[in-house]
């Protein structure tokens, strides 16, 4: 595992996916890793910053700013603890970096996008979000990454 | 945090030995277990002595035997015993296989029930006739299906 890589994580804040990342920090994540926190949002919430951000998602934001109010607020991501708790433990347990990248958009096609912009060398979903349909065993958007994705994508339950 | 044990699913195909190598690269850590699970059709020579539970667990040293392999009816290739032999020596970590008979969607996930496995990787396609144009049959299942994280490492050649 010497080489750097950098891993993204999707997060809806549902159960699985912080389960989902809790398990990338305790098994995949090593030093000198870079950690992707990637969350989509529904267009619909954020006319602004869809606008401006549509096609290449929010900049990528470090930890250090999302733990702020003001830089949440402005992205319209929802600040929770449990997720800051771990990122932080990551970031100083496991010393790497963590950023978070924000898209407006459908999460089938954005998660597969983020892993050819962002070059990610593996990708971690939960099986099953807030979809309303709830899907027996992997959601569609897990379900649709896992096909789809150009790197290895794990799905924890 | 105690040792893992981590599976990988093997047909001796090129994206599973991808998967092998993810594995090895990317989760496998010094103490580690990693084991090997591979299905041979049902009706094989050894079949009924290990229908329910599979074989017990070959040891690397048993794996490079090819005569002790002839006996199970499942030979490893050497490209797949080499990049085992590596991990074996250089992260340290205890290399075992065992072989299941019959389908092999249910063995996999009852595989990962019984031994049990922390964590599965495989590879989205391997030998399967019907050339999926996306994830193999047996791939899709187990990532649907599977109590434990699965990871599914894809082959170049099929994206």
């Amino acid at each position: 595992m010497a080489k750097a890589r950098t891993i993204g994580i999707a997060m809806d804040y549902s159960t699985t996916s912080k389960t989902a990342l809790k398990w990338a920090v305790d098994n995949l994540i090593g030093p000198g890793d870079t950690v992707v926190v990637l969350l989509v949002l529904s267009p619909k919430s954020d006319p602004v910053n869809k606008q401006l951000f549509e096609d290449t998602g929010s900049p990528l934001i470090p930890l250090v700013e999302l733990k702020e109010i003001g830089v949440c607020k402005k992205y319209g991501i929802t600040p929770d603890s449990e997720i800051f708790d771990m990122l932080d433990c990551v970031s100083v347990d496991k010393k790497a970096n963590v950023v978070a990248k924000v898209y407006w958009g459908d999460p089938r096609e954005k998660l597969c996008e983020a892993v050819n912009h962002l070059k990610l060398d593996s990708i971690v979903v939960g099986s099953r979000g807030l979809g309303t349909l709830k899907r027996v065993l992997l959601g569609s958007v897990s379900s649709h990454v896992v096909e789809n994705a150009t790197c290895p994508v794990t799905v924890v339950k | 945090m105690g040792e893992k044990r981590i599976g990988v699913a093997v047909d001796f195909s090129v994206g599973s030995r991808a998967a092998l190598q993810w594995a090895i690269d990317n989760v496998v850590r010094k103490g580690d277990h990693l084991i090997l699970v591979t299905i041979r059709p049902e009706g094989d020579s050894e079949a009924q002595l290990w229908e329910t539970t599979g074989c017990p667990l070959i040891p690397l040293s048993e794996l490079c035997d090819a005569q002790v392999m002839k006996k199970y009816g499942a030979m490893p290739d050497s490209e797949t015993l080499d990049i085992v032999n590596l991990a074996a020596t250089q992260k340290e970590v205890v290399v075992v296989m065992k072989i299941f008979w019959g389908d092999p969607r249910e063995k996999l996930c009852e595989a990962i029930t019984n031994i049990p496995l922390d964590h599965v990787v495989i590879g989205n396609r391997g030998l399967g006739k019907l050339k999926r144009a996306i994830m193999g049959s047996v791939s899709n299942y187990v990532v649907n299906q599977s109590s434990c994280p699965v990871t599914v490492v894809k082959h170049a050649s099929s994206t």
